[in-house]
Parts: C-alpha cells; sequence; structure tokens
C-alpha cells in the first residue's frame, strides 16, 4: 500500500476518533447476477494473489463449503487439480488462466457445469500506532460453461481496524492489536469471514441432489518386487480395477499417508508403492470427483511379495 | 503509583482463555489411507434458558450501547450460533483423510430418520446414511457473563465423533472460546468503566469466536492447523529432487529428500497432479534433525508442465512447515493415442 494511501486512511481515521470501538466488517459487494448459477461448481485455484499457499488453500476450501452449505454439488479441489495438470494446465501458477475462453473448453471437456474464479484476492496490513487496518478482499465470480460467460460476481472485503485513535474505550486491546496479534491468524479468520458473507450472498441451490454414490473397487492386484524384506525400501505394484474417472489411492494398513495411483485407462488404476517395512497386505481406496470416497478395500500382496511379516 | 497501571496491562496483556477438553479412543486415529465419510449432524441447543434478570438489565444494555457507540451484532440467537458452527466445523474438517457429507442431502435424509441419542442409534443412523462415522454434539454456551467491571462472553460446545459400527466415542472434543471486556482491558475513564462492560453484554465477535471454535475443534481432530508452527516449528529444510534430466516419462523415479524436525508426519506435493506422496525417516542427522526420503514413480496417466515439488511436514498436534525445491520437473506419460 502506498505511502500516500496509508497517510489518507489515517486522517479519515483520525476523523472518526469520536468514535470508539474496534471496527470490524466483512461486506459482499454484487458486481453481476444474471440468473441461476450452475448445481455443480468447481473451485478453481486463485488468480493473481499475494496470498502464501497454504493461505489461498484455505480460502479456496472455504468458499467451497461456502457453496456446500447453499446446497451446491461441489467438484473436490484435488481432482480438478490434477485433471487442470492433466490438461496441460500450470495451476500452481499466479496467471494460469489465460481466458475464460479457454478455461470454458476445458470445463467443458471435463463435463462441469459451473467455475468458480476467486481472482485479485489480497491481504493488506497497516500499522501506525494509533490507527491499525488489516484486510482481505478479492473478486469471487461463477463462470456458467453451459453458457460461456460470468453469471455470478462479487466483491469481497474483511477488515478490521483498530488502534488507540479508534480504541479509546479499551485501551489495552488498542495496544494489542498495534503491537500483538497475528496477521497470518487474522487472515485465516477473515477467510471464514468471506466464506460466510459469500453463502449469505448466494442463492439456494435449484436442484436438490441426491446423495452420491459411492464409487466402488472392483478388483485389486498387488505383486511384490521379489526382493528380501531387508531394511532398504521395495516396492509392490499395485493394480486397481473400479469406478472410472475417479483419484485412486493405495497404502499399507495402518500407515497414516497413501500413494497416489494413476488412471491409465478408464476405470483402470496402477502405481507403485514403495515399502519400509515387511508387508503382506495393501489398502486401496477410490475418490470420485465430488469427493466421494469408496469403501477401504484390503487385498493381500501375491506370493514372491515382499517380506514374511504383518 | 504505576503499579495499579502495570497490574491491569499484565491483565490486559490476558485474554480470555479458551477451555479445551479432549478424549480420543487408544486405537483411533485419522488415516489418509482409510479415509472416513463422516456426517455432520446439526448442534442440539443445550444452552440454558436466561434469567429473569438477563430481561430486567435489558434497557441498561442498551443505554451502553449507545453510551459506547458500539454498533456491532448483536448476540446471535442459539440456533443460528449452532448452524455457523456446523457449517465451520464442516469446512475446517475438509481434507483427504476425510469426505464430509454435503449438509443439504444430509438435512433432507434426516427429515425422516429419527435417533434417540443412544450409541445404538447412531449407529443405525450411520448405516441408513452409509457414512463411516457421524460427528454430533451440542451448543451449551452462548453468552456473557457481567462482573460489574468486566464481562465475559463465552462460546461454548462440545462435539463427538462417533463410530458408524457401533456408536462408541472414538474423539470427543468439549471447547469453550472466551472474549472478554472491561476493566482488565483498560478503560480510558469512568464512563467506560462502567459502560463497556455492559455494552458487552449485548454485543460481541460471536462469528470470530465460532471461527475459532471450529479452528481448535479441526486441529485437535485432524492433527494440522496453517496456524500452528508459526513461531519457527517446526522447520522442513534443504528439499533435494534427484530425478533424470529431462521430460520425465512413464517408469522414471522421482526422489524427494528433505531435512525437517524429528517425529513428525512428512509428505510431498507433485505440482498438482497427486498430493500429499508419503516420506520416511530415513535417517537421523548430527543436529538431531531427520533427513525425510519419498519417491513416486510415474505412470502412464500423468503430466505435469514445469511442476514444483513441496515438501509438507506436520507436527503432531499441529504444527506445519512447508518447503519447495528449487527444481521443477517435467512430467509427460499420457497414453498412447488408439490406432
Amino acid at each position: 500500500m502506498s505511502p500516500f494511501r496509508v497517510l489518507a486512511r489515517s486522517a479519515l481515521a483520525a476523523a472518526l476518533a469520536a468514535m470508539p470501538g474496534c471496527t470490524s466488517q466483512t461486506t459482499a459487494t454484487r458486481l453481476r447476477a444474471v440468473g441461476d448459477l450452475p448445481s455443480e461448481v468447481a473451485v478453481l485455484p486463485m488468480v493473481r494473489t499475494n496470498l502464501g499457499p497454504e493461505i489461498a488453500d484455505l480460502l479456496r476450501e472455504r468458499i467451497g463449503g461456502a457453496f456446500a452449505a447453499r446446497g451446491y454439488r461441489r467438484i473436490d479441489e484435488a481432482w480438478i487439480d490434477q485433471r487442470l495438470s492433466q490438461a496441460g494446465m500450470q495451476p500452481q501458477r499466479s496467471e494460469w488462466i489465460d481466458s475464460d475462453m479457454r478455461l470454458v473448453a476445458i470445463a467443458r471437456s471435463l463435463g462441469i457445469a459451473g467455475v468458480v474464479v476467486l481472482e485479485d484476492f489480497e491481504s493488506d496490513a497497516v500499522t501506525t500506532g494509533v490507527y491499525n487496518e488489516r484486510s482481505l478482499h478479492g473478486r469471487v465470480r461463477v463462470i456458467d460453461v453451459r453458457r460461456g460467460e460470468t453469471t455470478w460476481s462479487y466483491w469481497v472485503d474483511s477488515s478490521a481496524m483498530g488502534g488507540a485513535l479508534l480504541q479509546s474505550g479499551q485501551i489495552f486491546d488498542a495496544i494489542g492489536d498495534t503491537f500483538g496479534g497475528s496477521l497470518r491468524a487474522e487472515t485465516v479468520r477473515f477467510a471464514s469471514l468471506v466464506s460466510l458473507a459469500v453463502a449469505e450472498e448466494m442463492p439456494r441451490a435449484r436442484d436438490e441432489h441426491r446423495p452420491g454414490r459411492r464409487p466402488v473397487v472392483d478388483a485389486v492386484e498387488a505383486t511384490g518386487d521379489g526382493a528380501a524384506a531387508v531394511a532398504a525400501p521395495t516396492t509392490i505394484e499395485v493394480a486397481v480395477r473400479g469406478t472410472p474417472d475417479c483419484r485412486a489411492f493405495a497404502s499399507l494398513p495402518g500407515c497414516l499417508g497413501r500413494y497416489p495411483l494413476s488412471e491409465e485407462s478408464p476405470g483402470r488404476y496402477v502405481g507403485t508403492l514403495p515399502v519400509p517395512r515387511p508387508a503382506t497386505r495393501v489398502v486401496v481406496s477410490v475418490r470420485d470427483r465430488f469427493g466421494v470416497t469408496s469403501r477401504a478395500h484390503f487385498a493381500d500382496v501375491a506370493s514372491g511379495g515382499v517380506g514374511g511379516g504383518t | 503509583m504505576f503499579a495499579p497501571f502495570a497490574l491491569l496491562l499484565a491483565a490486559g496483556a490476558c485474554s480470555v482463555p479458551s477451555i479445551v477438553r479432549v478424549s480420543r479412543d487408544d486405537h483411533f486415529a485419522l488415516r489418509a489411507s482409510e479415509p472416513l465419510r463422516i456426517a455432520v449432524l446439526p448442534l442440539r441447543d443445550a444452552v440454558p434458558a436466561p434469567s429473569l434478570f438477563f430481561y430486567l438489565g435489558r434497557p441498561f444494555v442498551w443505554a451502553a450501547r449507545a453510551v459506547t457507540l458500539d454498533f456491532r451484532g448483536s448476540m446471535p440467537t442459539t440456533e443460528s450460533a449452532a448452524d455457523t458452527m456446523r457449517s465451520l466445523l464442516s469446512a475446517r474438517l475438509v481434507g483427504e483423510s476425510t469426505e464430509i457429507v454435503d449438509h443439504v442431502q444430509l438435512d433432507c435424509a434426516l427429515r425422516s430418520r429419527t435417533c434417540d441419542g443412544t450409541a445404538a442409534s447412531f449407529a443405525t443412523l450411520a448405516q441408513e446414511l452409509d457414512v463411516d462415522a457421524v460427528i454430533e454434539g451440542e451448543l451449551h454456551g452462548l453468552g456473557a457473563g457481567w462482573a460489574v467491571v468486566r464481562t465475559n462472553r463465552e462460546l461454548a460446545g462440545v462435539v463427538r465423533l462417533r463410530d458408524g459400527m457401533t456408536g462408541a466415542v472414538l474423539f470427543s472434543a468439549d471447547v469453550a472460546i472466551g472474549n472478554g471486556a472491561g476493566i482488565d482491558h483498560g478503560p480510558t475513564g469512568w464512563v467506560s468503566l462502567v459502560a463497556t462492560p455492559l455494552a458487552a453484554l449485548d454485543s460481541g465477535p460471536y462469528t470470530e469466536m465460532a471461527i475459532d471454535w471450529a479452528e481448535v475443534v479441526g486441529r485437535e481432530l485432524l492433527g494440522t492447523s496453517v496456524l500452528a508452527g508459526a513461531n519457527g516449528e517446526p522447520v522442513v529444510a534443504n528439499v533435494v529432487v534427484t530425478a533424470p534430466e529431462r521430460r520425465l516419462g512413464a517408469g522414471d523415479d522421482i526422489e524427494v529428500a528433505a531435512d525437517g524436525s524429528p517425529g513428525a508426519s512428512v509428505h510431498f506435493h507433485l505440482g498438482s497432479l497427486h498430493r500429499q506422496i508419503p516420506m520416511f525417516a530415513a535417517e537421523t542427522l548430527d543436529d538431531g534433525r531427520v533427513r525425510y526420503r519419498g519417491v513416486y514413480r510415474v505412470r502412464v496417466g500423468d503430466r505435469a508442465a514445469e511442476a514444483p515439488i513441496a515438501v509438507h511436514l506436520l507436527w503432531p498436534g499441529g504444527g506445519e512447515a512447508a518447503q519447495s525445491a528449487s527444481r521443477l520437473v517435467d512430467v509427460f506419460a499420457l497414453p498412447s493415442p488408439p490406432r
């Protein structure tokens, strides 16, 4: 923020000095709202933002939660990220979308009815000693893929102002605001406030969708590499047949994490599972585009596999 | 002369503490390898009804709000607070080790079902909803208590994660978020000394308190938080990627190594193609840190252009650190088009 802008804001705050109390507000300003929103939406990675990756992901999740809370079917963020990567996009970049037209074409090819674009999100902080302001603001817009245009767009802004100039009733709070607090914590709070404001402005989904059926795992082949169970990790080749168009994972039972498998042909997922300890079983699951997850499916590692213990 | 001031300053530095009581079944852990499909049920209203004094004191509270120009929103109803807490908690719990059933679907399904609050009834409900677990609980504290020169606001709720097969409680968290106004926050005059605590009876940052409540419950259940770890712990550094110096195809291995705090759960993201690929502790370094290693073998179906490799280290209890490798990788292993 420029020094002139800081001065101007401080002057404005001085004019409001007679009004005690910390000011905090979250607003959603309508830019465009035409027709109904698509009942299924994918919230895309952010475009043009100064937020760190963790905060950007968190805000994206929260905005997705706002759509889900209003009855829209939300496409799993990890699924859409994977599909964008496979389409040659680089969603980790700040300017990864070069045009709405290209985005619409990709969304059509993936069978997505609506995309939510989060753009120009910025977090600002001004601390002058007597006047402080922290804010998070940006634009949320929905592109109706069938119509090929933006049909719903809001500018959202969440801010908190404080400091001795405004908080004349509670001076320690004002001092604490100036010298303490965490911008990161405040930004996380803003992310939730913004998502609540978005949910409040959003019309309820027109179509009430039925609970999604769980994807299924039909068959699993797990084959060890034949190496003896020694300290060095060995591998298990895993092939899964199940519901197509999902993400699939394999792991050793009891492990916290899981390895991603790749869909080499529709409904067939394969991958190489490193094994840091002897194992005779694997656990597999698949997750569809809406994040609906199959039941965990356990399978034995084929003979000649890894190790001899469990 | 300065002693009272110093005392107040010290007291003011201490905000009203949050109270967190957590219990967890010894065998329970959320695992991405066996993700749980969870239904978050509406929170029940267990807030005691306000006393007669609450209504008798209204005019004084309104007068105090006018005097202090406190025009913030009034206290929410218990129904709206419980609804907000449920929405925020559901959004907080979304992750790779969980699947949160959509509220709208769930509320439709709940219209035709009843639950008497016993473990067996929760198990029956879970099976009818086709979920692995349900989260139920109640809002048991919402309001403010006046102590003449100070007012303590509170938002408190308990949630229980119940096993979908047996209905047994696997995890519970009773979290109370506090917030105060009054003498220990430093009144600047006689008027604010009296009026600020009174005004605080009817106003306050309850939405922010609900956000903090959901954050605490989420941190305790998932074990992760972007807020923890801001003070320098845990750490992850020296991310090294070993892979052929060309565009990677099917069968190529991408090995990732990173040094970090011991006892952590570590994984890496391969661009946005694959998330959370596990890493394991390989060796302990002289300085006490641990070298973690992970490997991903490229398979047909993979594609990523100039993908960054980002290593994430999760500290038990909530800390998180991330570091990206300087090298970007290109992966191109799409299936051949049919002839």
